[in-house]
């Protein structure tokens, strides 16, 4: 009688919970298979594959590592490391401050800082366009100072992709930090300054090291989305600054070769689930959105 | 000490200002009467005028909307269930779910949206609204996380309570948890909104040619390069802005409750 | 017939802990019944069985002669009491008291009179409190209305599960009175528990004495103080002093380094030449050596605390034997100092003994 009761309590769990995670395997977790079934030829082989009558093959692997998207890959990584340090750099000063001295107006700083957040990213691609572009913001400026003569040419360039990178990642730096800083007690502060250590040591010594489990939750959030990030440097780049985002991008939508850009895809995939483990096994931290 | 802390404050006003000059630069931009941002010719809502008589903008618009409410629907109920579910099984069980749920949120959105691609290309499914849609509603372990912490935080006993009294199961979620749980439920719904509303990434993946919604809109108006700036383009970003400002602050007030 | 009866149940919890391994009680009608015991001795988890919140793994439960294994808890008839934790936050009082009635799809002006009824018998006047919500109410109201919310369906039985826990020591003592006279006035069967034995003595028709997912001892508060049977109770239920030796004779009782004890010879029955604990309350050691207790010794105060209405001394009666004894003249205590002598004793029908 028992266990009738508890195999109907069985069948309820099971009718709730089957809807919701039927629909998440099929449209989330099986896709992630299917391309990895692509980039080998196995799904929607490419003409010229089918012409040589292969049914598997690591071809596409091996135009996805030639030299040419190896130097794109490392130059991606390359901006999003950048770009991490940058949001350290300027993101630590910032939580730290409403951290400690926010005072009253904790809140609402926070709210200030997760506001641009909720805005979608090409708006505030298109945003700093708005404010580099020849005819933006800051040319009216120094053309009305009477600085420059002509508009500069701030856009299309290395210089602009960076500054809409920073733009775009600084809140998810600056967010975990203030997590992690917010809950490090003033009391172990005082006390360390009680026992000897002036401010820069107490900072050095407690503050940072406490601070570590936001700083790697931070970093993983800027690092992984910034290595495929693809429309920042479509707004801002020129044209000689492809990244890995971008050529994904035209693999797809422009070249529409399924199985070149599946594997493309999955080289940046494999480092992405990389940086995940990493962050998983680092940081226990919730998420907090 | 005094002269550090001094350098502090000046560097964080610094960088708040870095947060706010573009979206500040657009927003000035569409009152802007002149054409380009070079000069400042007089106060005009000729922009917004416009902006709302462009039949494409307008349609933009509206699919961003009822897409997003769409969405939000489906992915409250899907959440609620899920999260019910979850409630009564082990431990262990929850854990597990919990951590392949959590995966959609944390996987960057060009590599969801490749992998839905080729998935529709494989078993022949219509690129267009449908996809758009399918494809925001695997974010519902959005609303999933809010709902859970939210009943992590509720006694058992109002439940306990209820049955005792005389409610069945069913009566017991009606009249107990689910009012319980709507401050989650809302703050859920506006994530997912925004989330829907903004997502550009996915959108344009799946979108069928022709369709459109503001994000894609925005991106096809200015996205190619050498196309620039336009204030027309200006007055609906403003006005998506407010949006998401919007909803930012509701949820912030929600979140609280 | 017992309104409630408990027969031989067991619950094991996942990861083997036995949370109740079989016990069986049987609760009179109109009877105020408190399960006392400390926490994790499987009071709460036996409460949440009769309530239908949980599933034994072995045993019966019999609800007015009914076996309610199979009954869900909405059906069960029985009220339940939390903390005063249990308040809907989302409803004001009415609705709060009114959920049951509803949920029984009583007719409106019917459910409008009976809670103004439980709200009157609470001593709340309805227009006072009625629309108030929860965060409105202090402790003792919240209470009061979680009890008035269970009463208002008109159980057979109610169960509370420490009722009074949170609330400061004067509201509970006044709620203890309160509880006590309300059980009486509407004559339903009270399960009561706690973990706070002056609060089952207070109010309690009967006590069962748990321990480790047993009963060890059912009774009425005056027998289960003065004849605990067991080791346990005897410390858990007010102070005892127990003096470890064994019985010598029917009304003799030996320990090392004592001359010997005077016993009753009833409280011996059975035990003579075992091994026991002598037991005696604090109150009843007297400071004298009057001729009429059997038992006189003379020891050191080795310490002395003044209590308010009594003293506590201790006194070394030899082979550091430290006896507590309960002054109630506590003028006697100026005249004392830490090393004096003093004599004690006892009469032999005021000490127990308790089987090892």
């Amino acid at each position: 009688m028992t266990s009738m009761k508890h195999q109907r309590k069985t069948g309820l769990i099971l009718l709730l919970l089957l809807p919701p995670l039927l629909f998440y395997i099929l449209f989330f977790l099986v896709p992630f298979f299917t391309v990895v079934g692509v980039s080998v030829g196995i799904i929607l082989p490419s003409e010229a594959q089918r012409a040589r009558g292969e049914f598997f093959t690591l071809r596409y692997f091996q135009d996805a590592l030639d030299p040419v998207f190896l130097r794109i890959l490392g130059r991606s990584l390359a901006y999003a490391l950048a770009t991490t340090v940058g949001c350290i750099l300027l993101g630590f000063p910032v939580a730290y401050f409403i951290a400690f001295r926010g005072g009253r107006y904790k809140n609402f700083l926070i709210l200030l800082v997760i506001l641009p957040l909720w805005v979608t990213f090409v708006l505030r691609a298109y945003a700093v366009l708005s404010l580099l572009g020849p005819e933006g913001v800051v040319n009216s400026i120094l053309i009305n100072l009477g600085v420059i003569q002509q508009p500069l040419f701030l856009i299309y360039n290395e210089f602009a992709v960076m500054l809409g990178m920073l733009y775009g990642y600084l809140p998810f730096m600056i967010l975990p930090l203030y997590a992690s800083l917010e809950k490090i007690s003033k009391t172990v502060i005082e006390a360390a300054k009680t026992l000897g250590a002036n401010s820069f040591t107490a900072f050095l010594r407690i503050t940072l090291p406490l601070s570590k489990p936001g700083l790697i939750a931070g970093t993983l959030l800027t690092f992984i989305p910034a290595a495929g990030e693809f429309v920042i440097p479509s707004f801002l780049g020129g044209p000689s600054e492809v990244f890995v985002g971008t050529m994904i991008y035209s693999a797809f939508i422009s070249a529409r070769n399924w199985n070149w850009g599946s594997a493309l895809s999955l080289v940046y995939i494999a480092l992405v689930l990389v940086g995940i483990t990493l962050y998983l096994k680092y940081s226990r931290e919730e998420l907090t959105i | 000490m005094r002269m550090g802390d001094f350098l502090l404050k000046g560097a964080v006003l610094l960088i708040f200002a870095f947060l706010y000059a573009p979206l500040a630069a657009l927003v000035i931009g569409s009152f802007n009467a002149g054409r380009s941002m070079v000069e400042w010719k007089g106060f005009t809502l000729d922009w917004y005028v416009r902006a709302f008589s462009n039949e494409r903008i307008l349609s933009a618009v509206y699919n961003s909307f009822w897409i997003a409410g769409v969405v939000t629907g489906a992915a409250v109920l899907m959440a609620l269930l899920a999260a019910v579910a979850v409630d009564k099984v082990s431990a262990r069980i929850q854990s597990g779910v919990n951590n392949v749920l959590y995966l959609s949120l944390i996987v960057p959105e060009i590599a969801e949206a490749l992998t839905l691609v080729l998935f529709f290309l494989w078993v022949n499914l219509p690129f267009g609204v449908g996809a758009v849609i399918l494809g925001h509603l695997v974010w519902f372990p959005l609303v999933y996380v809010v709902l859970r912490a939210r009943m992590a935080g509720l006694p058992k006993v109002y439940e306990d309570a209820a049955r005792v009294l005389g409610a069945s199961g069913l009566k017991t979620f009606l009249n107990v948890t689910l009012p319980l749980l709507m401050p989650g439920i809302i703050t859920g719904g506006l994530l997912i909104f925004t989330w829907s509303w903004d997502s550009f990434i996915k959108t344009q993946f799946t979108r069928g040619p022709g369709f459109e919604t503001l994000p894609v809109y925005i991106w096809n108006a200015v996205g190619g390069r050498g196309r620039g700036i336009s204030p027309e383009v200006n007055a609906v970003a403003t006005i998506s802005l407010i949006i998401s400002i919007t909803l930012a602050i509701l949820y912030t007030r929600f979140r609280s409750r | 017939m017992a309104e409630v009866e408990i027969r031989n149940v067991k619950k094991i919890y996942e990861g083997g802990v036995e949370a109740l391994r079989g016990v069986s009680l049987a609760i009179e009608k109109n009877e105020f019944f408190s399960l006392l015991g400390p926490s994790g001795c499987g009071k709460t988890t036996l409460l949440r069985i009769i309530a239908g919140l949980e599933q034994q793994d072995e045993g019966e439960v019999l609800i007015g002669g009914r076996n309610v294994d199979n009954v869900p808890p909405h059906k069960r008839g029985v009220g339940l009491v939390f903390q005063g934790t249990a308040i809907f936050p989302h409803m004001t009082v009415y609705d709060n008291i009114s959920f049951g009635l509803r949920m029984r799809k009583y007719p409106r002006q019917e459910i409008r009179e009976r809670v103004r009824n439980v709200l009157e018998l609470m001593n709340m006047p309805f227009e006072k409190y009625a629309w108030k919500k929860s965060h409105q109410l202090s402790g003792g109201e919240r209470q009061r209305v979680e009890i008035a919310r269970s009463l208002v369906i008109e159980p057979k039985v109610l169960l509370l599960d420490e009722p009074l826990g949170p609330l400061d020591l004067k509201i509970r003592q006044k709620m203890q009175l309160e509880l006590k006279r309300l059980q009486k006035k509407v004559g339903t069967t009270f399960i009561y528990v706690t973990h706070d034995q002056t609060e089952a003595f207070a109010m309690s028709d009967r006590i069962a004495v748990m321990e480790k997912g047993a009963v060890i001892q059912v009774g009425a508060p005056e027998e289960i103080y003065r004849r605990p049977l067991s080791r346990f109770v005897a410390d858990f239920i007010g102070e005892t002093n127990l003096i470890e030796g064994r019985v010598e004779e029917q009304n003799v009782f030996a320990a090392d380094g004592l001359p010997l004890i005077r016993i009753a010879p009833e409280a011996a029955d059975g035990l003579v030449g075992k091994h026991a604990y002598l037991a005696i309350r604090p109150e009843r050691i007297y400071l004298s050596d009057s001729i009429d207790k059997e038992n006189r010794f003379t020891g050191t105060v080795v310490d002395k605390t003044y209590m308010g209405p009594y003293a506590m001394l201790k006194v070394e009666i030899g082979n550091n034997l430290v006896l507590t004894v309960h002054v109630h003249e506590p003028e006697i205590l100026q005249n004392l100092n830490l090393g004096d002598r003093v004599p004690v004793c006892w009469k032999a029908s005021d000490s127990y003994l308790i089987e090892r």
